[in-house]
């Protein structure tokens, strides 16, 4: 996990607007990312950005180092995607679509071969997590995106090591599945 | 180790690059003879180098300027209970082992506490008998007699 320098935090956390833009320019893709991930929705992603980096602003304060800057930022961020997704799934689910996605690309027709297969990949990706939960979701995210080892994963979604592992076994045999049954979602 | 163990470990440590030593060498030395193994070990890989290519997503344009207008309309009383808040969730979902024998310690003391200290007519600690308990019903009218009294004028003759 990517960490930042403690006197940035130090300075946010007494109002400095401009050490906060550079904890937003750390870490937004990252947030963005994840929310992403467990969304697979475009706007809830940015909604859940957006108040994650608030909310973070706002404990700043009260932030005492006990645990890394990354792990606090990676577990709201899980924490807010997830209520975000639960609310939405509440009032009516709605996913990015694969044509959407597809859109992205097509959009773009001066992409380069390495971009164009980066992109097809997500596309698949995303596809692919439609058919988990979002604590499955979650996990597979944080383990194949971000690289975080199990310990790591454990302290971000505060469950035990096992839990880890069981959760990841079972996103892989979903997404197994998934894939042996042609990876296109019906 | 038979498929079943094998196949745990595929899933998990396996491709995750947690296995060392014996462990790693039977396991490899396994999916060497065995086809199904292998075949699931490298459809995990695919779909592993799937999500690693599929690139990190870029925040929207614009977006902090949204944080920092949202971050700037709060008057700082809000903000400072709202970081409050937040920090005591945070530190309430670590803690949640601790949090609920806590909670349930507190409800089972409650419980016994308030047995412990509830009124009721114990007449043993106060030396009237069972006799004297009917006497006081009787002499104050709340017999099962006076219950059925319709006033009927049979009832004038006889009572």
């Amino acid at each position: 996990m990517r960490e930042i320098a403690k006197s940035t935090i130090e300075l946010a956390a007494n109002g400095d607007m401009a050490a906060f833009e550079d904890i937003y320019k750390e870490f937004s893709s990252t947030v963005y990312t994840l929310a992403f991930g467990v969304t697979q929705n475009q706007q809830d992603a940015e909604e859940a950005t957006q108040d994650v980096f608030v909310k973070i602003f706002r404990s700043l304060k009260n932030f005492r180092f006990d645990s890394s800057f990354s792990t606090w930022l990676y577990r709201i961020t899980m924490n807010t995607a997830i209520n975000i997704y639960r609310k939405r799934k509440n009032h009516g689910l709605s996913f990015t679509s694969y044509d959407e996605l597809n859109g992205i690309q097509l959009a773009a027709p001066d992409v380069s071969k390495d971009q164009r297969d980066r992109l097809d990949a997500a596309v698949r990706v995303a596809e692919f997590l439609k058919n988990l939960n979002p604590e499955h979701r979650a996990c597979i995210v944080l383990r194949e995106i971000e690289g975080l080892d199990y310990k790591e994963m454990a302290d971000v979604l505060g469950v035990p090591l096992n839990t880890v592992r069981s959760r990841l076994k079972r996103a892989r045999e979903a997404l197994i599945a998934y894939y042996r049954k042609g990876g296109h979602s019906s | 180790m038979n498929c079943k163990k094998i196949e745990e470990l595929i899933f998990t440590d396996y491709v995750d690059g947690n296995l060392k030593g014996h462990v790693l060498e039977e396991l490899e030395a396994h999916l060497r003879s065995c086809p199904n193994c292998q075949k699931l070990a490298g459809e995990l890989e695919s779909t592993g180098k799937l999500f690693r290519e599929s690139s990190r997503k870029k925040a929207p344009a614009g977006l902090w300027y949204k944080i920092r207008a949202e971050i700037s309309a709060k008057p700082q009383a809000t903000r400072v209970m709202e970081g409050i808040l937040e920090n005591v969730r945070y530190h309430l979902s670590h803690l949640k082992p601790a949090v609920v024998i806590l909670s349930t310690a507190v409800i089972i003391l409650f419980i016994l506490t308030a047995v412990r200290f509830m009124p009721h007519n114990d007449y043993s600690k106060t030396g009237i008998g069972q006799d004297d308990i009917l006497g006081i019903y009787y002499m104050n009218g709340t017999s099962d007699e006076s219950e059925y009294d319709f006033g009927t004028p049979a009832e004038r003759f006889f009572l």
